[in-house]
């Protein structure tokens, strides 16, 4: 029964169990522990009774059965045992008492504890002698890995490399062996956009070898100790690992990507992939490919590969919404209910999930179904059969539904042309070092004013150190005066604070840009983009909005209303989506009278208006074509290309290992500058990564 | 006149901080009345997908999944151009649709003071980025 109630992988032996019960048994094994026996005789002393019940560990159990079951027969009881809280009854401490159960597990926690501090000495771990401590953080599983550990060290001030780490359920835990950072981390609070982060420490046993696990054999670990660092994983870059493994499951034709039994993959194989789906950072990178290069993704067969849930799954709605078939069949899910976390699939019509424990819990297949169904009201074949018509009632949507994404919006020809032009023109001379040029772009009586975004939901990049103190983010910035000191009027006031902001670089070709309303003589629109600012060397995200008043052959800026945010990977990997620019696009200048343009602004002066009111906005026809390739008429230094290049010169790197090396210190410059320069000193740096 | 354009840009800041706190509301738990937020022949971007007139816009907000808009950045500025008194805002924030995992969302309004001195919505553009 002591199996029964505490699971069989206990260690039973332990020294401090014979030490402890000798002097009550006079030598002779006391009980019969057989799980079989059905049968035990409790009692003696008390102490015994903990001593047992703790984890001991060390000892040989196998030995300890031996003795014990040997004398069995001699010991055996009348009891009707039904685990150890018959004990108590025995004893008579709490008889009938309601609350016996709490006062079991008490003991059981005391006598835990006795025993742990003692095994300590003799734990296993390869330093011995400190103790080690479990931490988990609840809903950890939202946040990066790398981010996390930053966060934690940054606010703890104590480096550290968590062991064993791994992920469960909503969950991240792992173990740690340094007495301080335990108190720290007990006393540490971290906010984050989603709440505050719950993180729990435990004295714990040692972490058993990642081998040891059970499901799924071994594990690839990409993120080896040296890589939190930088460089240290160059050779298996996880991304190109799984773009690679996409490439040979996906079928262009269906737009299907069947990743049955990925660990038998030729491809997989080849990679030493073996368990892809029950590893984060993997399906975190594989979500964010099909984002970006399939969002109309069609079809997906992730059956037989071990899932246990979908936690690492959720962002499936959100990258590809158009989902219509899903083969989760023969996985591990033993809860129906994590389809759930899927629901945002308003697309899909074919479930695949038969084969998963769950399933045999029902014994009446339409049960099974009404529950999916419950989830997917959509779904028309569930497990290869068709399901009957959904029941609709009344007017009712069966799914809120999302419209899928669509490119930039620019309304009719002659409004994109002025505004793709502005923008040209506006952030040449922004990045070109003479901000004072944009003297006359604005007007006497312009708004400018800037804000800063500190919360994103990816990760969190540099700080905006430049940035914060012009910051007029009304969320946080709750004083009047403040307030009215940073929204800057007039064009002299704008013009001398945008000298003051670092230097960047724009690539106009990747902006999104919405033109929300036009009139014949103003437009306002808005540019979502990314910019690298030069001197700290960190890329950037913003969405800005400009309000332009058109008067004759000269435009002049109304309202400028910036805010800033951090920039993803995958911001800068967003297709590019605007329209391609004709060669002869009209140059607009931005100052007022300068003759030697007139010329071409006279052409924008005679186009024909389409849209003279707001009501009157039918753009539909003149919708841009959504073009997902790159179409840049001109050549233009990508900011991440100026990065690469000025790490080569800075450390001798190859270009393709200056971009790894970027790259895993997520474009910021600095950082990977510092990386460096640590490997270097290690003398990590592989030969042949130097020119 | 420096005091005049004080209390213009306190105005500003309170109404706008006000019409985002309300809109979200709104958008999060009674999307029936969002209708009333907008001018009849508002205009509306949706990542790109343009809704005109306020039936549409109410419509389309309806049929979206339900959703959980937290709000960490505003800024807000007079449109000091024309006769009728209007408003830029800028929002940055974080959106969670039921079903669906958090999207950092950037939406802009252009508001315009109506004749019975009610702020209403003419045009608004909503994008994700990541």
């Amino acid at each position: 029964m002591y199996h029964d109630d505490r699971g069989g992988d206990r260690d039973y032996g332990d020294s401090s169990f014979h030490g402890n019960t000798k002097g009550h048994r006079g030598g002779r094994p006391y009980r019969d522990w057989d799980r079989d026996g059905g049968h035990s005789s409790h009692g003696g002393d008390r102490s015994y009774d903990r001593g047992y019940r703790g984890r001991g560990r060390g000892g040989s159990r196998g030995d300890l059965r031996e003795n014990l079951s040997g004398r069995r027969g001699g010991y055996n009881r009348d009891y009707d045992d039904r685990g150890s809280s018959s004990g108590f009854q025995r004893r008579g401490r709490s008889f009938n008492r309601p609350r016996r159960r709490g006062q079991t597990s008490n003991y059981r926690s005391i006598g835990g504890d006795m025993l742990r501090s003692r095994s300590r000495s003799r734990s296993k771990s390869p330093t011995a002698g400190g103790q080690w401590y479990k931490v988990t953080i609840h809903e950890g599983n939202k946040h990066d890995k790398e981010w996390l550990f930053q966060q934690l060290c940054s606010n703890t001030g104590i480096e550290f490399e968590p062991v064993s780490y791994h992920v469960l359920g909503d969950k991240v835990l792992f173990y740690i062996q340094d007495t301080d950072l335990a108190q720290a981390l007990k006393l540490l609070t971290i906010h984050t956009n989603v709440g505050k982060l719950s993180i729990k420490v435990w004295e714990s046993e040692p972490p058993r070898e990642r081998g040891s696990h059970g499901g799924g054999g071994g594990r690839m670990e990409f993120q080896n100790p040296s890589s939190a660092m930088g460089m240290g994983s160059m050779e298996e870059d996880p991304t190109e690992i799984v773009q690679d493994v996409l490439y040979a499951c996906y079928d262009t034709n269906n737009k299907t990507l069947n990743m049955e039994k990925i660990g038998q993959n030729e491809r997989a194989k080849q990679h030493n992939l073996r368990v892809f789906f029950n590893d984060s950072v993997l399906v975190n990178i594989m979500m964010n490919l099909i984002g970006s290069k399939c969002p109309d993704l069609a079809g997906l067969n992730i059956s037989g590969n071990f899932i246990q849930n979908l936690n690492h799954l959720m962002e499936l709605p959100s990258k590809a919404p158009e989902l219509k078939e899903l083969d989760l069949s023969n996985n591990r899910f033993t809860n129906l209910q994590e389809l759930e976390k899927l629901k945002g699939l308003c697309q899909l019509k074919a479930l695949s999930f038969h084969d998963n424990p769950c399933c045999k819990r029902y014994r009446d297949v339409n049960e099974y179904r009404r529950d999916v169904r419950a989830i997917f009201p959509q779904l028309v074949i569930l497990d290869n059969e068709q399901l009957s018509e959904p029941i609709i009632l009344g007017t009712e949507t069966i799914c809120g539904s999302i419209p899928s994404c669509k490119a930039s919006f620019l309304g009719p020809d002659n409004t994109s042309k002025i505004v793709l032009a502005f923008i040209e023109n506006y952030y040449k001379v922004f990045d070109s070092g003479k901000r004072d040029d944009l003297i006359m772009g604005y007007d006497s009586n312009s708004y400018f004013s800037v804000s800063v975004n500190t919360e994103s939901t990816v990760r969190r990049g540099p700080p905006f150190t430049e940035f914060t103190k012009y910051s007029r983010n009304l969320v946080r910035c709750k004083d009047s005066n403040k307030r009215r000191c940073l929204l800057l009027c007039g064009r002299i006031d704008i013009v001398h604070h945008l000298r003051q902001f670092p230097q960047t670089q724009h690539s106009p070709e990747s902006f999104i840009v919405d033109v929300m309303c036009a009139s014949p003589n103003s437009i306002v629109f808005n540019v979502w983009g990314v910019f690298f600012e030069t001197s700290p060397g960190v890329m950037r995200g913003f969405s800005r909005t400009f309000h332009i008043a058109i008067n004759g052959d000269s435009i002049l800026i109304k309202n400028d209303q910036l805010t800033l945010h951090q920039a993803t990977d995958s911001t800068s990997n967003t297709p590019i989506r605007l329209q391609p620019r004709e060669n002869d696009t009209p140059n607009i200048i931005i100052t007022q009278g300068a003759p030697t343009q007139s010329a071409t602004a006279t052409t924008i002066q005679t186009l024909p208006y389409s849209v003279p009111t707001q009501s009157n906005f039918d753009l539909i026809q003149t919708l841009p074509q959504t073009s997902m390739l790159p179409l840049i008429t001109q050549p233009t230094i990508d900011p991440k290309e100026q990065m690469i290049q000025k790490l080569c010169q800075d450390t001798r790197l190859k270009p393709d290992w200056a971009n790894k090396c970027l790259e895993q210190n997520e474009w910021s410059y600095d950082n990977a500058l510092e990386a460096f320069k640590i490997l270097q000193q290690q003398n990590n740096i592989p030969p042949e990564a130097l020119i | 006149m420096a005091n005049e354009e004080q209390r213009l840009i306190d105005a500003t800041c309170e109404t706008g901080t006000e019409v985002v706190n309300k809109f979200y509301r709104f958008n999060d738990k009674r999307r029936h009345e969002i209708g009333n937020l907008y001018i009849d022949t508002a205009v509306a971007l949706w990542n790109g997908n343009i809704l005109q007139g306020n039936m549409n816009i109410t419509k389309f907000y309806q049929d979206l999944p339900t959703s959980t808009h937290s709000v960490t950045s505003v800024d807000c500025q007079p449109i000091s151009d024309d006769s009728t008194m209007r408003l830029l805002i800028s929002v940055e924030g974080i959106v969670q649709f039921e079903g669906m995992g958090p999207q950092n969302f950037s939406q802009i309004f252009i508001l315009a003071r109506q004749m019975d001195s009610v702020w209403k919505i003419t045009n608004d553009c909503y994008r994700y980025f990541e």
